[in-house]
């Protein structure tokens, strides 16, 4: 049941890490079973608020909050749970560190260190018991600078690499539900946009990002949808979708006229969204078809709509078996006039900066292509004309006015809706919390229905009386988690091959890499989607989430402990780069250029899919990750075509740098740095 | 002089040897034509260096002191003009002159000047989809199609697939020899045996090709194809016939023609050798020129030449008479019990022709001393100095030239090689060290154009029996199998494609012995002929498998576009797959015949290319000729990648060669090392055995019976994969099918047996399943550590 709950959490957009604590709030709080991550406890000053972290890693800048539930300022923060081998064994710990760590394990001390920035000395070894073995670590922040924390292990000394979340298990606690209780309120507080209505000044100006989500543009929105599906969409949005955030504003004997009055008016607003398209084409083949070489294999191509994975999120037109957590797309001919869905899918923010679907850099041939794939498969629809009464239209603008619809909506049209201030509706429930309004969003009859479940409202309740500071304060890594779940990450993110597992991210990729590329920024494939002969290798790319690119980068980066910021990096070591280009090569190296391209000099003889292009790795990875993927990439990803070369710090490339494989593997990284200067290396053979 | 132009010494020292000039040649310059060859090689260069296009030009790819390569080659003229198994054959220096011959079709294909062949291609410059063409200017060709006409004097083609040799008693390829630089072809049609030189002369800066047959009595009406010109206007007038199109002349004339030999034009294009029925032993010229109306009288002075034949049949002088002196290394790396040690046998690597060293295949001559080495370069290395000391390893060069071969095996003293044309069988006409003859052993193995059809590996049985395997057609970007419509350079599936064959001990009868592989880079076959094979990742392999032939005939489960729905569904799944971290691409398999190699005589060792290691089988039989098992590594480090293996008969040993090209984590580009057994006590896992609940592991020696008995110690991981026409498979959670990753094993109790030698490991909701591993920290009774993983395959649980 537990695992059911969450895949439903992961697709839907509500909150499935608080989801899951909270089944276990209502219903499963006796069962003893261990629970993936660690309980993390953070204080400050007498404040302390507890929830669920994956692993024992953090970083948080000077000042700055470690949770939203605490104030900023000297924190401690608290691991506990289980740590699991898989095989009793010997472990040795070391930790990358800005502040105190006190590791326990089994009830002992194993690390106890006080870092400044750098890594501890490996602990000596541990005998851990196969299975749980009980775990506490103890963080006290940093006195000066930003405070972080990676926790390390290994079997094998002296590499270690970050105890991965796998390995942690924790057991269910009272704090622990409460936590999960107040995260959903506030989750979705944020989600439901109620900032919008119920406003505050000061949460305005700096608050977490989600405050500032805006809602679907209604300018010209007329063009861009037809009447028919507004009317129903307007009348009841969860009618349509299931996990809908709009409101049900209309009710009683005249809710569908009003609702048809609203989409006439809407529907007469065809002009002021015209939307201006990238001018960088996006490249996903790396060269055309040299004359003379090979030709594609005339294998038939998968639809675009099966190559991008968009299964990832939603159930196709003509799904037998759709599944529920997923948005269904069995209505998109209703939804979009002919065109208008290709233009869309070219551009999803054009009109709503924070949408959930993402930009997947379409060329214009694409986005037609899967338009037609959709409205083929979609039943046909029959849709009313809008009406044009003026009348009717008029009586639909008067609508839009008053029932709110411009909180969330932008239009340049007058604002006549009011609701009381944050402030008010916080002291409002304090005081009467026995009598909410039965017109309230949280009454029994809501004149704006979200159709909250009971837990919901339950949630947003508690949330409501603890009061909205936690609104104030960002912190990226829990703006990392939470948005992250809701936009679905792990449905491509280790489900598609070639498209990594999204726990390692944060302990990989340079933030600064990954805002760019999160945003849309970099404006190639990093892997190619076919072979330079034809046939495909990569269908799936990343697609862009501007609107979150950067909080995102730097919270994922933050919750593996590093910065949201790239240490500056030391010049290049000109020597040392060449002995690095030798090992890249194929005469007397490690043969990298066999599957990784260098600059314009394409792989020498890959299969299935180029590694990434050698000229860009510098730039992408942290260079602890570099460091740990070249020396043994299969301990990251078992499945990697990557080759395993050193053995215990040993590499078989004896003549090279006494054989040292760290030298080797820093050689290397001072060549990666010389970037799309890399002067390509040896090939063989010349 | 033309060799003013040499600065190399190693040209110069032939030049020195006079080897390479051919009687025509020698004609030539004795004529005072310097100027015009000086000429000629500098278009040679210039044609060279423009025709190498987006890669660079790479010489020592292409050998300028050896007078032939074989490939697949393509032609420019006529359409579709490829020799899928060609020669090209320098019969001039520095590509001044070069023909195409076609070992299928017996046609001598194209002839040209002004450049060699390209380096495109998986051998040569490791690009994929693409193969050699010819560089130069092209001036005669002939279709793809029979060289020489059947006995009805047709020349259709009967094939029913448009690839492998013609029928035997039509045309069957014998071989060539080399003299210097001189190339002798021999084949045998309808009969008759027919020794062929090509050659050129060259005067006042015109070049004419020559073709000198030497024939035994004709036993049918010959009749060979020359050249083809497409809507040519015909003259023939006695030994001579002009083919004129617009201002191209294409001039062919016969020199020294006996009685019975003509020249004939077919169709207003073809122009015919014929050689009558009963023409008694003869030797004469034909002569092909191609050039402007009005410029053959430059080169008719070939006519007055007596055609003369290199003598062939007593070898040549040597071409690589120097040795390459290299010093082995000993206990390069050892197993934690110190039971098994590697020596490495330093391979020439560098050496004086600057040639590509990577070794695909090794067998020892009877004497102990002396080893041959294959490369996919295309030559022999015989290395001599095996000895317990490895200090003074002597390398020479035997042959060269050849198209890939990937798999080495010595009968009687006397070299085999598995290419991609054919089985080749040397022979050292003089006794200097090189092969003269390079006989055709046999050829009935189809190629076609796919840069990916290697032929994998040679090993017999007792019998005699040659077994090898050749890889199916695999696009250039790895997934899929290339089509007939625009397979180009990824090749064409044909009924070859992904078998495994038997030959017969004299060459004579080829059979499929197995089908459904995709790049099975190594086989094994014990004394009594069981077969295995190893397959690499890919379409309908999910990852690596090792593949028991249970009987002849076995389906191994790649499918490709003439696999039928019923052969497809009687697919033997394999004795064990193995996940990358283990064998991300596989090599052969060798069976222990060494009582001197430690505890494992009579058991199956499996080679990893791509994980450079070596593991020790584990398997058990499952009825219906079917096993199941897993694998153990030997902790070894290896020169290079571990993909062929053979015991030494002498001393026991096992010695293992191996390159570095595709996806490997070899460290060097080749390597031989020796895996010696020091007669330490061998601490290890070596029997597996799935039993109802869990699975009995055997060891060499008695464990500890505390740490044996206790489950904290021993714990495992499971997963399946998917296998489909997709490229390989990712790893999916046996709980929950739809999840991928692995689950770990849930290990109840671990049981030891009263010897101490066997382990029984308890597991919950135990199941079939198509990877485990189970891995242990314990001691031997004597405290040796005992910690080592298992990989393993369940097919059947009693």
């Amino acid at each position: 049941m537990m695992r059911t709950i969450y895949r439903l959490g992961c697709r839907e957009f509500v909150i499935a890490a608080s989801l899951l604590s909270f089944a276990t709030l209502v219903g499963m709080a006796a069962d003893a079973k261990p629970e993936p991550g660690l309980a993390l406890t953070v204080s400050v000053g007498g404040e302390k608020e507890s929830s669920v972290a994956p692993t024992v890693a953090l970083h948080v800048e000077a000042g700055k909050p470690a949770t939203p539930f605490v104030p900023g300022g000297a924190f401690t923060a608290v691991w506990e749970g289980f740590l699991n081998a898989d095989l009793r064994g010997s472990f040795s710990f070391q930790a990358d560190l800005n502040g105190s760590l006190k590791v326990e394990i089994n009830g002992a001390a194993v690390l106890e260190a006080t870092g400044a920035g750098g890594s501890t000395p490996l602990s000596k070894p541990v005998q851990l018991k196969k299975g749980a073995n009980p775990f506490k670590a103890t963080f006290t922040a940093a006195e000066t600078g930003d405070s972080f924390v990676r926790f390390l292990w290994t079997e094998k000394p002296p590499f270690t690499g970050p105890v991965p979340a796998i390995a942690f298990t924790h057991a269910g606690s009272p704090a622990l539900q409460k936590s999960a209780e107040l995260r959903l309120g506030r989750e979705l507080f944020l989600n439901h946009r109620c900032i919008n209505c119920h406003t505050d000044a000061k949460l305005a100006e700096a608050g977490v990002p989600e405050l500032k989500m805006d809602a679907p543009s209604l300018e010209g929105i007329g063009a861009r949808r037809n009447y028919d599906w507004m009317a129903r969409w307007i009348l009841d949005p969860k009618s349509l979708r299931p996990s809908a955030q709009m409101p049900k504003v209309l009710s009683g004997p005249k809710a569908k006229e009003d609702a048809e009055a609203i989409a006439a008016y809407l529907a007469s607003l065809k002009t002021g969204g015209e939307v201006k398209f990238s001018e960088v084409a996006y490249k996903t083949k790396q060269n055309e078809l040299a004359e003379g070489e090979g030709q594609a294999p005339n294998t038939e191509a998968k639809p675009l709509y099966e190559r991008l994975h968009c299964i990832g999120c939603h159930n196709p037109p003509d799904s037998k078996e759709p599944d529920p957590a997923k948005l269904s797309q069995k209505r998109i001919a209703e939804k979009f006039p002919l065109g208008k869905l290709a233009e869309f899918l070219r551009k999803p923010d054009a009109h709503y900066a924070w949408t959930r679907m993402p930009d997947f850099h379409l060329s214009e041939k694409e986005a037609k292509e899967l338009e037609d794939w959709l409205f083929a498969a979609a039943p046909k629809a029959e849709l009313k004309p809008a009406p044009t009464d003026a009348a009717v239209i008029e009586r639909g603008k008067k609508l839009v006015q008053t029932l709110g619809c411009l909180n969330c909506h932008s239009l340049k049209l007058e604002n006549q809706f009011k609701t009381p201030p944050l402030d008010a509706l916080h002291s409002r429930y304090v005081a009467k919390r026995d009598k909410v309004p039965a017109g309230d969003c949280l009454g029994q009859t809501p004149s704006a229905d979200y159709g909250f479940t009971a837990q919901q409202r339950a949630a947003l309740n508690a949330f409501t009386l603890a009061g909205f500071g936690s609104l104030s304060r960002h912190v990226p890594a829990e703006f990392a988690e939470r948005q992250t779940r809701g936009l679905n990450c792990t449905a491509c993110h280790g489900q598609v091959d070639l498209i990594p597992t999204f726990e390692v991210l944060g302990g990989k990729l340079k933030p600064e890499w990954a805002a760019k590329f999160i945003a849309g920024e970099i404006p190639h494939k990093i892997r190619y989607d076919a072979h330079p002969k034809g046939e495909p290798w990569v269908d799936s790319r990343m697609p862009a989430f501007k609107s979150r690119a950067k909080d995102l980068a730097a919270g994922m980066a933050q919750s593996h402990g590093y910065a949201p910021r790239s240490p500056a990096e030391a010049p290049v070591d000109v020597a040392l780069a060449e002995v690095g280009r030798k090992l890249a090569g194929k005469d007397g190296g490690f043969s990298c250029v066999s599957c990784h391209g260098v600059g314009p000099m394409l792989a020498m003889e890959v299969f299935e899919s180029e590694g990434i292009n050698l000229a860009y790795t510098a730039d992408r990875l942290l260079p602890d990750f570099y460091r740990r993927w070249f020396r043994a990439p299969t301990s990251i990803d078992p499945q990697t075509k990557m080759p395993v070369y050193f053995d215990e710090g040993k590499s078989p490339l004896a003549d090279v740098l006494d054989g040292d494989g760290e030298n080797q593997i820093s050689a290397v990284w001072e060549y990666l740095k010389l970037r799309e200067k890399m002067t390509p290396p040896k090939t063989g053979g010349e | 002089m033309y060799h003013s132009t040499f600065t190399n010494s190693a040209r110069a020292l032939w030049i020195a040897r006079a080897q390479f000039i051919p009687p025509s040649f020698r004609l030539a310059r004795n004529s005072s034509l310097g100027s015009l060859l000086v000429g000629l090689f500098l278009a040679a260069f210039a044609g060279d260096a423009l025709a190498q296009g987006e890669r660079k030009a790479k010489s020592s790819l292409l050998q300028e002191d050896f007078p032939f390569q074989g490939a697949c080659i393509s032609a420019n003229f006529p359409s579709n003009n490829v020799a899928m198994k060609g020669f090209a054959i320098r019969v001039a220096p520095e590509g001044a002159a070069n023909v195409l011959f076609d070992t299928d079709l017996l046609r001598m294909a194209a002839g040209w000047t002004g450049g060699y062949i390209s380096t495109k291609g998986v051998a040569f410059d490791g690009g994929h989809g693409s193969h050699p063409a010819i560089v130069g200017e092209q001036k005669f060709g002939v279709r793809q199609g029979p060289g020489w006409a059947n006995a009805k004097g047709e020349f259709t083609d009967p094939r029913a697939e448009p690839f492998g040799p013609l029928p035997e008693d039509w045309c069957r390829w014998d071989g060539l020899y080399v003299n210097g630089q001189q190339t002798v072809l021999t084949y045998t049609v309808l009969g008759t045996k027919i020794y062929e030189q090509p050659g050129m002369f060259a005067n006042a800066g015109e070049v004419a090709f020559t073709r000198t047959f030497q024939t035994a009595k004709a036993k049918a009406n010959l009749i060979a194809l020359l050249a083809e010109v497409e809507g040519a206007t015909v003259k023939a007038e006695g030994n001579t016939l002009t083919l004129t199109s617009g201002t191209n002349v294409t001039w062919i004339a016969l020199a020294s023609a006996p009685k019975g030999v003509t020249l004939e034009v077919a169709e207003s294009s073809r122009a015919l050798l014929k050689i009558a029925k009963g023409t008694s032993a003869s030797l004469f010229s034909v002569f092909i020129w191609r050039g402007e109306a009005g410029n053959q009288s430059k080169v008719a002075g070939f006519l007055a030449e007596k055609p003369s034949m290199v003598a062939f049949a007593k070898g040549g002088a040597a071409h690589w008479p120097e040795s390459v002196v290299t010093k082995g290394a000993l206990n390069t790396s050892a197993t934690p019990d110190g039971a098994y040690v590697t020596d490495s046998i330093t391979a020439p690597t560098d050496n004086p022709w600057k040639r590509r060293v990577r070794f695909a295949g090794l067998d020892f001559f009877a004497d102990g001393k002396r080893a041959a080495l294959c490369t996919h370069d295309g030559d022999i290395w015989i290395v001599s100095g095996i000895d317990e000391q490895l200090e003074n390893l002597q390398w020479r060069r035997y042959a060269s030239g050849q198209y890939e071969t990937l798999g080495l095996v010595i009968v009687d003293d006397v070299i085999y090689t598995s290419g991609r044309d054919q089985i080749t069988r040397y022979h050292d006409l003089n006794k200097d060290g090189e092969a003269d003859f390079y006989e055709n052993f046999n050829n009935q193995v189809m190629s076609t154009r796919g840069f990916h059809e290697f032929l994998f590996d040679l090993q017999r049985d007792k019998k005699g029996n040659f077994y090898f395997a050749k890889a199916n057609p695999v696009n250039s970007g790895g997934g899929g199998f290339g089509n007939q419509k625009a397979s180009l350079g990824n090749g064409t599936v044909c009924s070859h494609s992904g078998c495994l064959f038997k030959l017969s001990k004299d060459g004579k009868k080829l059979e499929i012995y197995a089908r459904g592989l995709r790049a099975p880079n190594g086989i094994g076959v014990s004394a009594d002929g069981q077969v295995t094979t190893s397959d690499n990742e890919g379409t309908w392999v999910p990852t690596t498998p090792v593949n028991w032939i249970g009987q002849a005939g076995q389906f191994c489960g790649v499918s490709n576009n003439l696999t039928s729905a019923e052969t497809a569904a009687g697919w033997v799944p394999p004795l064990c797959w193995l996940a990358k971290s283990y064998d991300n691409s596989g090599g052969g398999q060798i069976w222990v015949t060494s009582d001197k190699w430690g505890p494992y005589k009579g058991e199956l060792l499996h080679e990893s290319y791509g994980q450079s290691s070596l593991f020790l089988v584990l398997k058990e039989s499952i009825g219906g000729g079917r096993m199941q098992g897993g694998v153990v590594k030997f902790p070894l480090k290896f020169t290079s990648s571990v993909m062929r293996a053979k015991f030494h008969k002498q001393d026991g040993q096992l010695y293992i060669c191996g390159l570095s090209e595709w996806q490997s984590n070899a460290a060097k580009i080749t390597g031989f090392d020796r895996v010696r057994f020091t007669g330490k006590p061998v601490y290890s896992v070596r029997g597996l055995k799935v039993v109802k609940g869990g699975v009995e592991l055997t060891f060499t020696q008695p464990l500890d019976r505390a740490t044996a008995s206790d489950a904290q110690n021993v714990s495992g991981k499971r997963w399946n994969y998917a296998r489909t026409a997709n490229y390989g498979s990712p790893e999916f959670s046996v709980q929950d099918p739809t999840k991928r990753g692995r689950d770990n094993l849930n290990v109840t109790a671990t049981k030891l047996s009263a010897d101490g030698k066997t382990l029984t490991v308890e597991i919950a909701d135990f199941k079939p399943v198509m990877q485990q591993t189970i891995k242990f920290n314990l001691k031997a009774a004597d405290g040796t550590a005992v910690a080592q993983e298992v990989m393993h395959t369940v097919h059947a649980i009693p």
